[in-house]
């Protein structure tokens, strides 16, 4: 048995009732595919030999794309998949801490450290931080190969928020030179002139809160 | 100008998709299993280069939300009729035959209905399913 044939196994021990259906390829490289279903809740599971379990979950907006979720193991796969039929919640429904984005892609907090050029403490910190910087945030999902992705939701209109051309490409914590900053006596805020640099301009400096 | 400021409109995925199949309805017909699957990617391919801010990253397919065409050797077998294949990625079956016809069809499992997105007839006229 391969790594899927097994994890249908395990699937079809746990829930009796469900109804899965394996797709085997035509190659020995191709991806497997596992169907399931139960109740009205459906997983699709996809299978690589050298990319391990890709797991999503209706609706599908695109074609073509890759997984709502990775894992590399088959437990950690059964133990998504799980919670998935058992909360009959979608894999677009979760929310992941960054810490638990990155354990699922399989990275440790140093292999990020070393991409962004600090510390594997720093990165910890970040992990736990309630308050994060956009651009500290850009920068560590580009780390993990994702993108940062912005988006307003409001009743009947969900819309990708696009940031200014002024957002600093400095932290916070570096003050920019005078030239370009006054503080208000009113507020005490620091007030920024624009600047050329985009976002995506942001995600490739290593500015990084510690 | 730097290249990073360059702004494109951000246009969501299903917006691409739908863009996707309307090129696809009015490209011309495909005669070959090889030149329908070369229609199919090198319209997504455009769609996405057009329309998506997500660079082309083969490797990244996983995870940079960019729309791919499936993988030429994710090729799955139909029953009974060897001339019509069957690439499959998460969300939907796309079979192709031999004279270029080819269907996308969206996976609904829960119903056990697979919905038709698209259905092309090859360059002979006759369809996926056809004899």
């Amino acid at each position: 048995m391969n790594p899927i044939e097994q994890l249908q196994a395990k699937l079809e021990q746990r829930f009796p009732e469900v109804q899965a259906t394996l797709m085997a390829p035509a190659t020995k490289t191709g991806s497997w595919w596992l169907d399931l279903t139960i109740e009205g809740q459906s997983v699709t599971v996809e299978w690589r030999h050298k990319d391990g379990f890709g797991v999503s979950s209706p609706p599908f907006e695109g074609y073509g794309e890759g997984p709502d979720e990775c894992f590399p193991t088959i437990d950690a796969a059964f133990e998504r998949i799980e919670t998935i039929l058992l909360s009959k919640q979608g894999t677009k429904d979760k929310e992941l801490t960054l810490g638990e984005i990155r354990t699922a892609l399989n990275r440790s907090q140093a292999d990020i450290g070393k991409v962004l050029g600090t510390a594997q403490n720093a990165v910890s910190k970040m992990e736990r931080r309630g308050d994060v910087r956009v651009s500290s945030l850009a920068s560590f999902l580009s780390a993990l190969g994702g993108r940062l992705q912005l988006r307003a939701i409001f009743p009947g209109w969900t819309v990708n928020i696009r940031l200014g051309d002024d957002t600093p490409p400095v932290p916070s914590e570096v003050q920019p030179p005078p030239t370009t900053t006054s503080r208000t006596a009113s507020t005490g805020r620091t007030a920024r002139a624009p600047s050329s640099h985009s976002l995506a301009s942001l995600t490739q400096n290593r500015a990084w809160e510690t | 100008m730097g290249s990073h400021m360059v702004r494109r409109q951000q246009v969501s995925k299903d917006a691409r998709f739908q863009e996707f199949l309307r090129r696809l309805a009015e490209a011309p017909p495909a005669s070959s299993y090889v030149t329908a699957y070369d229609l199919i990617a090198s319209t997504l391919n455009g769609v996405e280069d057009e329309l998506s801010e997500i660079s082309y990253a083969p490797s990244q397919w996983r995870t940079d939300g960019r729309m791919y065409p499936p993988l030429e050797d994710n090729i799955h077998r139909v029953q009974n009729r060897p001339d019509v294949r069957l690439l499959r990625s998460k969300g939907h079956l796309t079979y192709i035959r031999e004279n270029g016809a080819f269907e996308i069809r969206i996976r609904n499992a829960p119903l056990g209905i697979d919905e038709i997105e698209i259905a092309k007839p090859g360059a002979d006229g006759r369809g996926v399913w056809n004899r």
